[in-house]
């Protein structure tokens, strides 16, 4: 897991990125300065249990993946099952491209995850 | 270009408008005599007699109104010129630069930049382009408040600086925008240096007075204080107060939004659209049959109120939008002036379809 979030952070703009569980319990990181996992987990969970709750209220079934836009940055949430990947981003970030690499990351993070509980 | 009323004109018509102007000047003979040559199609010279007709008559509705028509019909007539000049081999920098001026003063500030782009590339070291560019860029930031548009601005006219020092234009724009965003000692220094070039100079006197009064720096970094600018900017609107410059910022009052939502068309797979107020109450809605609108503004607001606190604790500024993918539809997340706008859909939904419905609904909505 560290080695899949390693090669992602080694992408242009990305600041940091972590499996994160619903709860926030920090299940591998690899976060650059300036960004703890406390507050990244603590973020993510409250961030991903509101949308949770709205995708199920809005009869939207299950939540897959949350692109977040903001002034300075951005952050991707996806789905792993048992987790959520979370990425943080700066705005130099080409997302058009990194979201393929954060797939394929989640992909395989996701296999990780599945084998094992 | 020395405007005259005794200049013979073609035409004896023309040539008697002349002599009679020449001999009692009034606003109705310059009328006359101007429309007489926009006829003609001598556009440069009807433009000489209006502007000296506006000089000598400034309450004449009708010659402004003219030398307005002129200065247009002729403007018109100069691109056509400097476009064909500029698609030859021989066109100079100068002829670059004066064709993006017109364009830019015909509103097609997209086609001036182009202007001033192919310019140059074909004269990378014109100061002159340079300083058109940064110019163009800088009343760009004025109305975008964007940092990418200070930034170029800056840029462009740091460099026509670099390359010709004694381009004393491009540094009394380039200590105006230091100030604007807030490089107060940055604006001071460099309109010490070419003070003594604008003796006298309105726009000088202007700059030196708002110095005078200018807080201390609130940026000594200007890219930084570009982005700031920007920051504040979403800030202001967000509050709903005033926008660039003292202008208004556009608000989304409740009433336009609800008859906004019901005029445009949703398209296939659409299930709510609601615009949520500062304070998360719900200001418009549309919903389809079956579903509580309030129900989807309370799960909206929750997902805002999460991803702005989770935005901030990152460090990545304000949240402006945002895209929630489920297994069974989407959910779109926009920040307009006063609140946000989010659209509901389900799984059927093409994205083009839901972005074109959002930019509808929110593009009309300033006012």
């Amino acid at each position: 897991m560290k080695d899949i979030l390693e090669d992602l952070n080694k992408e242009v703009g990305v600041r940091g990125c972590a499996v994160v569980t619903r709860d926030g319990i920090v299940v591998a990181a690899h976060l650059g300065s300036g960004l703890s996992e406390e507050a990244v987990a603590a973020m993510a969970s409250s961030i991903i249990i509101a949308t949770e709750k709205a995708a199920e209220g809005l009869s939207l079934g299950r939540l897959q993946e949350f692109i977040l836009s903001s002034a300075y940055g951005k952050m991707v949430f996806v789905d792993l099952e048992r987790a959520f990947l979370v990425v943080v981003a700066d705005m130099t970030i080409d997302l058009d491209m990194t979201l393929l690499q954060i797939a394929g990351a989640a992909h395989r993070l996701r296999n990780i995850l599945t084998l094992n509980p | 270009m020395t405007p005259a009323f005794g200049r013979p004109g073609k035409g004896a018509h023309r040539r008697k408008l002349e002599r009679e102007l020449a001999r009692d000047p009034t606003a109705g003979r310059a009328a006359e005599l101007i429309r007489e040559y926009v006829r003609s199609g001598e556009t440069g010279r009807a433009l000489e007699i209006a502007r000296k007709a506006a000089a000598e008559f400034p309450e004449a509705e009708d010659i402004t109104r003219l030398l307005s028509q002129a200065e247009r019909l002729w403007r018109r007539e100069r691109i056509t010129h400097l476009r064909s000049t500029v698609e030859g081999k021989s066109a100079k920098a100068e002829e670059y630069a004066e064709l993006a001026e017109l364009l830019n003063q015909a509103g097609d500030a997209g086609a001036a930049l182009e202007a001033c782009m192919d310019g140059l590339a074909a004269f990378p070291k014109s100061p002159e382009l340079h300083l058109r560019l940064g110019g163009m860029r800088m009343e760009r930031f004025r109305e975008s408040m964007l940092a990418k548009d200070g930034i170029a601005a800056l840029q462009a006219l740091e460099k026509a600086i670099e390359i010709q020092p004694s381009t004393s234009e491009a540094a009394l724009l380039l200590g105006q925008l230091y100030l604007e965003i807030g490089c107060t000692s940055r604006a001071r220094e460099l309109v010490d240096k070419v003070s003594r070039l604008y003796l006298n100079d309105e726009r000088m006197l202007k700059l030196q007075e708002a110095l005078r009064r200018a807080e201390p720096d609130r940026c000594d970094e200007p890219e930084r204080a570009c982005k700031d600018v920007e920051r504040a900017q979403c800030l202001v609107m967000d509050l709903g107060g005033e926008g660039p410059h003292g202008r208004p910022a556009p608000v989304f009052t409740s009433e336009a939004m609800a008859a906004r939502l019901s005029k445009v068309p949703s398209f296939a797979g659409f299930r709510a659209a609601v615009l949520l107020g500062e304070e998360g109450a719900t200001m418009a809605s549309k919903v389809e049959k079956g579903i509580d609108a309030g129900k989807v503004a309370e799960a909206i607001g929750d997902v805002i109120e999460a991803a702005q606190s989770g935005s901030l604790r990152m460090d990545t500024g304000a949240f402006n939008e945002g895209v929630v993918k489920t297994s069974e539809g989407r959910i779109y997340l926009r920040t307009v002036p006063t609140g946000r706008f989010a659209v509901i859909c389900g799984g059927e939904t093409k994205s083009d379809a839901a972005l074109d419905y959002i930019s509808a609904v929110t593009s009309l909505g300033s006012q």
